[in-house]
C-alpha cells in the first residue's frame, strides 16, 4: 500500500495572527458576516460581541474563531467526585456540565466540534450505562476536537464506551461480531459502496480481542481472542489487527480519498450547508488531506471560502434542539441546573450522551416536526417560569417601556434581530395585552420571542 | 414541495434505531427524516374546523408496527422441523416445546400467546420468508427500501410508499397519516405533495389550553405563520410548524386522557387516536430494541412480549365500530443471520416474517419458511416473498389505490384478506382474552439466601436506589436458584434507611410497571415484606422504588418451578406460638427460639417441605430484627422482619424446616414477644401448585370506602382479573392497610368460616404498612378481611393463586 506523500497546501497559508494586532482593522468584517461565523463555529455571540469582531479582516477574525488557546481545563462535572451521588445524578451533572460549558466556553469552536464528534463517533448512555466512560469519550472529543482525525479515530475505537456500544468488546475469534467493523466504515470513515461485505467479515476479525478489562473498566487487548489467522482487507492479505486497519483507511490511496470526501461533506453539511457541490467538496477534500486529516486546518480553509457566507449558507440550517438550550441559557443568563433542559430534550429530538442510533443526528426539517416544536415551546415556558420565580425576570416590571422598546429590550435579550413581521406581532401582543384583562402576562412576550421563527435558524 | 436536504446519504443515515433501551420512557427514536411537518403545515387551511374530516365506513384503517433494529424472524417464528436451527444456534434457538405452534413445522415465540389466540381464530396472517431482493444488511439502506417501497438497486427518491398513497387523499384532512412517538417522521409516511403529522405518547402537546391567556399567545404564534412569512425557507417552516402543533394539539388532546403508565402506551394513543374519528387512515408505531447483536434471548423474548401486550392493547383498546375496518401490520428493516454469534445474538439478516392481524385478513400461514441449509450468498436466508407483494395487497386490497403506480412495478402472487373493510359479512369474532395456564407451579424452599444487598454491592452497584428509579435482580441462576424452569421467586425484600416514605413494586422484568406495590415504607424506617413475584425476561424481577434513596436487600426463601418439587397446602390461620402466654416466654438478645410445626394444627406428621407462617415481633424494646431458618441448618446472614423499639410489626415467613420438622427464629437485640401463626404449608405428596403473576390490584377502597373498626369485608378473590374461575384453592395478595385512624390489626381468612385468633397485619395509627398475605379462599370464592380497631383503607395486590 502506499502512504501518501503530503502534498503541496491548497489551503490558505496558516498563520498567527498576534494578539495586539488584532484590534487593527484592515478590512472590517461585516457585522452580518460576523454573526454568522459566530453562530456557525460556536453558538452566538452578544451584539457587543460582533461589534467588537467586526473590526477584524476575515482572516484575523477566522484565526479567532480557530484559537483554542484558551480552552477551560476539562475537569469532570462535580457530581462525579461526590461519593453519595448515585448513577443518575452523575448522568444529570455530566447532562449540564457539558450545555453549561457550551454556553460560556471561551473556545465554542471546540465545543461545537466535540458536539460534531459527539454525533459522528455515537455512543449512548442508555447503551453503555457507564456515565464515567460517557465523559471520558467526550473527553476525547474536546481533546482532539480539532486535531488529527486519524488519531482520533483510533483513540475512539478502543476507549471503553465504544467498545460497550458496538459490542466490539464482545468480539473474540470465536465468534466474530460485526457490529463495529461495519459502522467503521459505513458511518464513521467512508460510507457505504466503498468495501465489501467480505471486508465486514474480516475487519471484524481484525478486531477480534480488542476488550474492556471488566475489573479495571480499561482498554484490554486479550491476545488468546484475537484471530491471527490471515484476512484479507481492501484486496491485501495478510494477518491485519483492527488499529491497522484504521491506519489502512486514511493512509490508503484509494480509501484515504474516500474518506477525506466523506468527511469534508459532513463537516460542510454540519458549519455551513446540504449538498455542497461536488467541485467544492474535492478542493476541500485535497486539502484536508494534504494537511494530513488536521481539522483545524480543513476549518480554516471552509470558513474562508466565499460559499461560506453566501446567502444560500446563512439562510441554510435550522437550529438544533442543543443549539436552541445553549442559545435560551446564553439569552436568559440561566444555567442548566435552573433550566433543566434534560426535561424537553427527548421530546425536541436531542438528548445530549443519546443519540438516536449509531448515525447520530440529522438536520433541518429532521427537528421541524409538531411534537418537537411543542417541547422546544415547554423549554420556552420553562424558562420564562424559572426567571420569574428566581425573580431575575428582564421583562417583568417594564410597564414603563413603550411596547416598542419591550420589543428591542426581547430582540437584545436573544440576540436576534426581529423580521419586520415578527417585530409587529409581538408589539400588538404587548398592546393587546396592555388592553386586556390579561395584562398580566406582559412578560410572555419572552416565550413568544424564544419561539419566534428568526430564534429557531443557525 | 419538500426540502431537497433529504438526500440518499441523510436518509440512509437516519433510518435506525439504537440497539437497547434502558429506559423505555421512548419508543420512537429518530424516525427517518420527514421533511414533511412543513409540507402538511403549508396544507393547513385557515379554520380549524375543516383540518380533519370523519372516516368513511369503508375506508380501511392501517396500524404499522415497526419493529426496529432488525427482527430476528428465525426466533418469532420458530422452523422447528429445520435442524439446522437448533445445530447452526446452540445458545438462542427456542426448544420446539416452548414454541406455539402454528402449523407446517413452524411455531410462534413462546410470549406471542395473543397472535396464536389470534390465529386460531382467523385473525392473523402470518407471511413467511419476507425479504429485498439483494439486501446489503445496512440498517439505513434495508430499511429506505422498506420505507421507499419502489426503489431497487441503489437508486432511491425521497419518499415513502405510504406518503405517496396519501398524496393522493383530500388534502385538507391534516390527519390522515399520524406518526405517534418522537417528533421525526418516517420516510414511509413522506409523500411527495404532504406528509405525515408526528404526536408524542404522553400527550396532546404545546396548544391544547383552553384559558384566555393561553389562547392570546397561541393567536400570536399563529400569526407569525403568516406576518413573519418570506425571512427566509426555515423560519417559515418553523413558523407553519408550530400553526399546526397549535392545531393538532386542540384536536388530539381528548384521546390522551386516562392511558396506561405502561412501556406499550403508544398503542394505546393510536387506538385512541382511531376512535376520535379525525379521519386517520395510517399509523405508525414503533417497538425498539430489535438489534440484538448480544444477549438475544433475553432482550429479544421481552420485545415478543411487547408486541403481543401491545396489540392486544390496541384492540381491547380500538372501538368496536373501528374494528372491522383496521388491519395492523408489522415490518422490520431485515430478519437475522441464521448463524448465532459468540455474544449469544446474531447478526444483520436478510429474510425475516411479517404479521397481519384484524377480522378481515386471511389468517394462517402465507408464503413458504426458507431452507436454512440451501442458502444465498453471504450464508443468508433467501427471501421467498418480495416485502412488495405485501404492499400490493395493502393498497389494492385494503387502503385502495393503484399499487402498480405507488410500487413502481407489478406485484401479485398473495391474497392476504378475505374481505374488505367494514365489510359486516365477515365473521369478525370479538376479541378474546388471554387466559393464563391454570397448572400452578411446584415450590421448592431453600435455606435463606441473600442476593441483593445494595450497601455491599451484592446483586447491584454498592449505592442506594434513587427515586422513581428500576432495579433489575437476576434469580434465575443465582445461588440455589436453578437457572432453567424457574417462574417465580418468593423472598423476603427490605428497605433500609430510606431518605424519603414510598413505596416498592417488584413485577416480572420486561411487563409493564404494574399500578401495585409490595411494601410501603415511611422516611428512615428499616422495613421488610416477604414478596412473591413471576420472573419475567432473563429469569429477572423489576424492583421500582417510588420515592427518596433507599438501600434494598432481598433473601430468597424458596423459588417457583416448572419441574417437580413441593404443592402447597394453605389452611385457615391458627396461633402455632405466643411467647405473651406460653413457653419460652420473652425472647431475650442473641436468644433462639425452636418451635416444631410438623404435627401441629393441620399440619402433617412427615412429607412437609416448608411452612408458611406470619411471624410477629410485640413490643420490643430496641429495634432489632429476626432470621427464621430451618433447624439443623447454620444460621444464614438474612433477616425476615425488622422492627423498631415498642413497634408491633409482622411480617410473613416462608421457611424450610429441619429434618426434625422445625423450624429457628433468631432475636438480634432487645427483649421482644414473638407470635407465629400458621397460614399453610407446602408438601411434596399432597396439595395444589402455585401460579406466580404480574401484580394485579384487587380492591383500593381509597376515596370514602374505608374499612369501619372492629368490621369484616369480604372479597371476592376468584375468576377476577388475572385469577382463573375454576381450581384456585387459596390466593396470595399484598394486602397494605392505609393511614389507619388508630393501632390494630387485620385478620385475613377464609370467607364464610369462624374468625380465627391470629392476625396477618398490624398496623399504629397514620402508618402505612404491608404484608403478603397467603389466603385460603372460602365462600363463594371469597376471602374476608377483619380490621380490629380504627378505620383505615385497604389496598390489595394478587400476585399468585394455588390452583389444582
Amino acid at each position: 500500500m502506499t502512504r501518501l506523500a503530503l502534498g503541496s497546501c491548497l489551503v490558505a497559508p496558516i498563520f498567527h495572527v498576534p494578539r495586539h494586532e488584532r484590534l487593527i482593522a484592515r478590512v472590517p468584517t461585516s457585522t452580518s458576516d460576523v454573526a454568522h461565523l459566530l453562530r456557525r463555529a460556536g453558538f452566538g455571540g452578544s451584539k457587543s460581541d460582533i461589534a467588537a469582531l467586526s473590526g477584524l479582516d476575515l482572516a484575523a477574525l477566522v484565526e479567532h474563531v480557530l484559537d483554542d488557546s484558551s480552552a477551560p481545563v476539562d475537569s469532570p462535572p462535580i457530581e462525579f467526585s461526590n461519593p453519595n451521588a448515585s448513577g443518575w445524578d452523575m448522568y444529570i451533572g455530566l447532562v449540564h456540565w457539558w450545555y453549561d460549558r457550551m454556553a460560556t466556553s471561551s473556545t465554542p469552536l471546540v465545543e461545537k466540534m466535540t458536539l460534531f464528534w459527539h454525533g459522528h463517533f455515537t455512543s449512548s448512555q442508555r447503551t453503555v450505562s457507564n456515565t464515567v466512560w460517557m465523559y471520558d469519550q467526550n473527553a476525547l472529543f474536546r481533546r482532539r476536537a480539532l486535531g488529527n482525525v486519524r488519531l482520533l479515530t483510533q483513540e475512539m475505537a478502543i476507549q471503553p464506551a465504544m467498545l460497550t456500544y458496538l459490542d466490539n468488546r464482545w468480539n473474540t475469534k470465536r465468534g466474530a461480531q460485526q457490529n463495529f467493523a461495519r459502522e467503521l466504515m459505513e458511518l464513521f470513515t467512508m460510507g457505504i459502496g466503498n468495501y465489501s461485505e467480505a471486508d465486514v467479515v474480516d475487519v471484524a476479525r481484525a478486531w477480534t480481542g480488542h476488550t474492556v478489562n471488566g475489573t479495571t473498566g480499561l482498554y484490554e487487548f486479550r491476545a488468546n481472542n484475537h484471530d491471527t489467522a490471515v484476512k484479507t482487507i481492501f484486496g491485501t492479505t495478510k494477518n491485519w489487527d483492527g488499529p491497522q486497519v484504521i491506519d489502512e483507511i486514511f493512509t490508503n490511496a484509494i480509501t484515504s480519498d474516500v474518506v477525506a470526501r466523506f468527511l469534508v461533506t459532513k463537516l460542510w453539511t454540519f458549519f455551513a450547508y446540504p449538498n455542497p457541490a461536488p467541485t467544492l467538496v474535492t478542493s476541500l477534500a485535497t486539502a484536508f488531506k494534504s494537511a494530513n486529516f488536521d481539522v483545524k486546518s480543513l476549518l480554516r480553509a471552509m470558513f474562508l471560502r466565499p460559499e461560506f457566507f453566501s446567502a444560500t449558507a446563512k439562510q441554510a440550517l435550522v437550529r438544533t434542539p442543543t443549539e436552541f438550550v445553549v442559545a435560551v441559557l446564553r439569552g436568559t443568563g440561566l444555567v442548566a441546573a435552573d433550566l433543566h433542559p434534560e426535561w424537553f430534550s427527548d421530546g425536541m429530538g436531542q438528548e445530549l450522551f443519546e443519540p438516536p442510533n449509531v448515525a447520530g443526528w440529522k438536520n433541518n426539517s429532521y427537528w421541524l416536526t409538531t411534537n418537537a416544536l411543542s417541547a422546544r415551546a415547554d423549554l420556552a415556558e420553562n424558562a420564562h417560569s424559572k426567571l420569574s420565580n428566581l425573580k431575575r425576570h428582564p421583562l417583568e416590571m417594564q410597564t414603563a417601556l413603550t411596547p416598542a422598546a419591550l420589543v428591542d429590550l426581547a430582540s437584545d435579550l436573544v440576540d436576534v434581530d426581529f423580521s419586520v413581521g415578527t417585530r409587529a406581532v409581538l408589539t400588538d401582543f404587548v398592546v393587546r395585552t396592555r388592553a386586556g384583562v390579561n395584562g398580566w402576562t406582559e412578560p410572555q412576550l419572552l416565550v413568544l420571542a424564544l419561539l419566534a421563527p428568526e430564534f429557531h435558524v443557525a | 414541495m419538500l426540502d431537497s436536504d433529504i438526500d440518499i446519504a441523510d436518509a440512509r443515515r437516519h433510518l435506525s434505531f439504537p440497539s437497547s433501551s434502558l429506559s423505555r420512557r421512548r419508543f420512537l427514536q429518530a424516525l427517518a427524516a420527514g421533511a414533511g411537518a412543513a409540507a402538511a403545515a403549508s396544507l393547513l387551511p385557515a379554520g380549524e374546523a375543516s383540518a380533519f374530516a370523519s372516516l368513511g365506513t369503508h375506508e380501511g384503517v392501517l396500524l404499522m408496527i415497526y419493529l426496529a433494529g432488525g427482527n430476528d424472524g428465525l426466533n418469532t417464528l420458530v422452523p422447528f422441523n429445520q435442524s439446522t436451527y437448533y445445530t447452526e444456534r446452540p445458545t438462542i434457538a427456542i426448544p420446539e416445546a416452548s414454541t406455539l405452534s402454528v402449523g407446517a413445522g413452524v411455531g410462534l415465540h413462546p410470549n406471542l400467546t395473543f397472535l396464536k389466540t389470534q390465529f386460531d381464530v382467523g385473525q392473523l396472517a402470518i407471511v413467511q420468508g419476507v425479504g429485498v431482493a439483494d439486501p446489503d444488511y445496512s440498517h439505513f439502506t434495508m430499511l429506505a427500501r422498506w420505507m421507499d417501497g419502489s426503489r431497487t438497486g441503489s437508486a432511491m427518491s425521497n419518499s415513502g410508499w405510504i406518503g405517496r398513497w396519501a398524496d393522493g387523499l383530500d388534502a385538507a384532512n391534516l390527519f390522515s397519516t399520524v406518526n405517534v412517538g418522537w417528533g421525526g417522521i418516517p420516510l414511509h409516511l413522506v409523500g411527495q405533495r404532504r406528509s405525515a403529522i408526528s404526536m408524542s405518547t404522553s400527550d396532546a402537546g404545546f396548544g391544547s389550553n383552553t384559558s384566555s391567556w393561553q389562547k392570546d399567545r397561541y393567536t400570536a404564534l399563529r400569526e407569525m405563520a403568516t406576518k413573519s412569512a418570506a425571512s427566509g425557507t426555515w423560519p417559515d417552516a418553523f413558523a407553519k410548524t408550530m400553526q399546526t402543533q397549535l392545531t393538532v394539539a386542540a384536536t388530539a388532546a381528548p384521546s390522551f386522557v386516562g392511558l396506561p403508565s405502561s412501556n406499550i402506551r403508544q398503542f394505546a394513543v393510536a387506538a385512541n387516536l382511531i376512535n376520535a374519528d379525525i379521519g386517520i387512515r395510517v399509523i405508525n408505531v414503533v417497538i425498539d430494541g430489535f438489534d440484538n447483536h448480544s444477549d438475544e434471548p433475553t432482550k429479544h423474548a421481552s420485545l415478543m412480549t411487547e408486541l403481543n401486550d401491545g396489540l392486544q392493547l390496541f384492540w381491547s383498546k380500538l372501538a368496536p365500530g373501528f374494528q372491522n375496518r383496521t388491519t395492523a401490520m408489522t415490518f422490520s428493516e431485515f430478519g437475522r443471520r441464521v448463524v448465532g454469534n459468540d455474544s449469544k445474538g446474531t447478526d444483520h439478516g436478510a429474510a425475516s416474517c411479517m404479521f397481519l392481524m384484524g377480522p378481515q385478513v386471511m389468517g394462517g400461514l402465507h408464503g413458504s419458511y426458507p431452507s436454512l441449509t440451501n442458502l444465498a450468498v453471504n450464508d443468508q436466508l433467501k427471501s421467498t416473498v418480495d416485502f412488495r407483494q405485501v404492499y400490493q395487497q395493502v393498497v389494492d386490497k385494503w387502503l385502495g389505490g393503484d399499487s402498480a403506480q405507488l410500487l413502481g412495478g407489478t406485484y401479485s402472487g398473495l391474497n392476504l384478506f378475505s374481505s374488505s373493510p367494514g365489510d359486516t359479512g365477515s365473521s369478525h369474532a370479538p376479541i378474546p382474552t388471554v387466559v393464563p395456564k391454570v397448572t400452578g407451579s411446584s415450590f421448592r424452599s431453600i435455606v435463606p439466601e441473600r442476593v441483593l444487598d445494595t450497601r455491599s454491592g451484592l446483586g447491584a452497584p454498592a449505592h442506594p436506589v434513587g427515586p422513581e428509579t428500576t432495579l433489575d435482580l437476576t434469580i434465575a441462576g443465582v445461588g440455589h436458584v436453578p437457572l432453567n424452569d424457574v417462574v417465580g421467586v418468593l423472598m423476603n425484600v427490605t428497605v433500609a434507611a430510606p431518605t424519603k416514605s414510598g413505596f416498592l413494586t417488584v413485577w416480572p422484568t420486561g411487563a409493564p410497571l404494574p399500578q401495585a406495590s409490595n411494601l410501603n415504607f415511611a422516611a428512615q424506617q428499616t422495613v421488610p415484606n416477604l414478596v412473591l413475584a413471576k420472573l419475567g425476561t432473563g429469569g429477572k424481577v423489576s424492583i421500582f422504588n417510588s420515592s427518596g434513596t433507599s438501600h434494598l436487600i432481598a433473601d430468597v426463601c424458596g423459588y417457583f418451578i416448572d419441574q417437580q418439587g413441593s404443592r402447597l397446602v394453605p389452611l385457615a390461620p391458627f396461633r402455632a406460638l405466643d411467647t405473651r402466654s406460653q413457653a419460652p416466654g420473652v425472647l431475650h438478645p442473641k436468644g433462639v427460639a425452636m418451635l416444631k410445626l410438623t404435627d401441629v394444627g393441620g399440619i402433617p406428621a412427615s412429607g412437609v417441605d416448608a411452612v408458611a407462617l406470619n411471624v410477629t415481633a410485640v413490643s420490643p424494646t430496641t429495634a432489632g430484627f429476626f432470621t427464621v431458618w430451618p433447624s439443623g441448618e447454620p444460621m444464614p446472614i438474612t433477616s425476615n422482619l425488622n422492627f423498631m423499639a415498642k413497634q408491633t410489626v409482622p411480617n410473613m415467613v416462608v421457611s424450610k424446616v429441619g429434618s426434625d420438622g422445625a423450624i429457628l427464629v433468631y432475636n438480634d437485640s432487645g427483649n421482644t414477644h414473638l407470635i407465629v401463626d400458621i397460614v399453610g404449608y407446602y408438601a411434596s405428596t399432597s396439595g395444589t401448585g402455585i401460579a406466580a403473576i404480574a401484580p394485579a390490584r384487587l380492591l383500593d377502597t381509597r376515596g370514602g370506602h374505608s374499612v369501619a373498626p372492629n368490621s369484616t369485608r369480604d372479597l371476592m378473590v376468584v375468576g377476577i382479573g388475572p385469577v382463573p374461575a375454576e381450581g384456585v384453592v387459596a390466593v396470595i395478595l399484598n394486602v397494605t392497610a392505609v393511614q389507619p385512624s388508630a393501632a390494630g390489626f387485620l385478620t385475613v381468612f377464609p370467607a364464610g368460616q369462624e374468625r380465627p385468633v391470629a392476625s396477618s397485619l398490624n398496623f399504629v395509627a397514620s402508618q402505612t404498612v404491608a404484608n403478603l398475605v397467603l389466603a385460603k379462599v372460602g365462600a363463594s370464592g371469597s376471602v374476608s378481611f377483619y380490621n380490629s380497631a380504627g378505620t383505615t383503607d385497604l389496598v390489595v395486590d394478587v400476585v399468585g393463586y394455588s390452583v389444582g
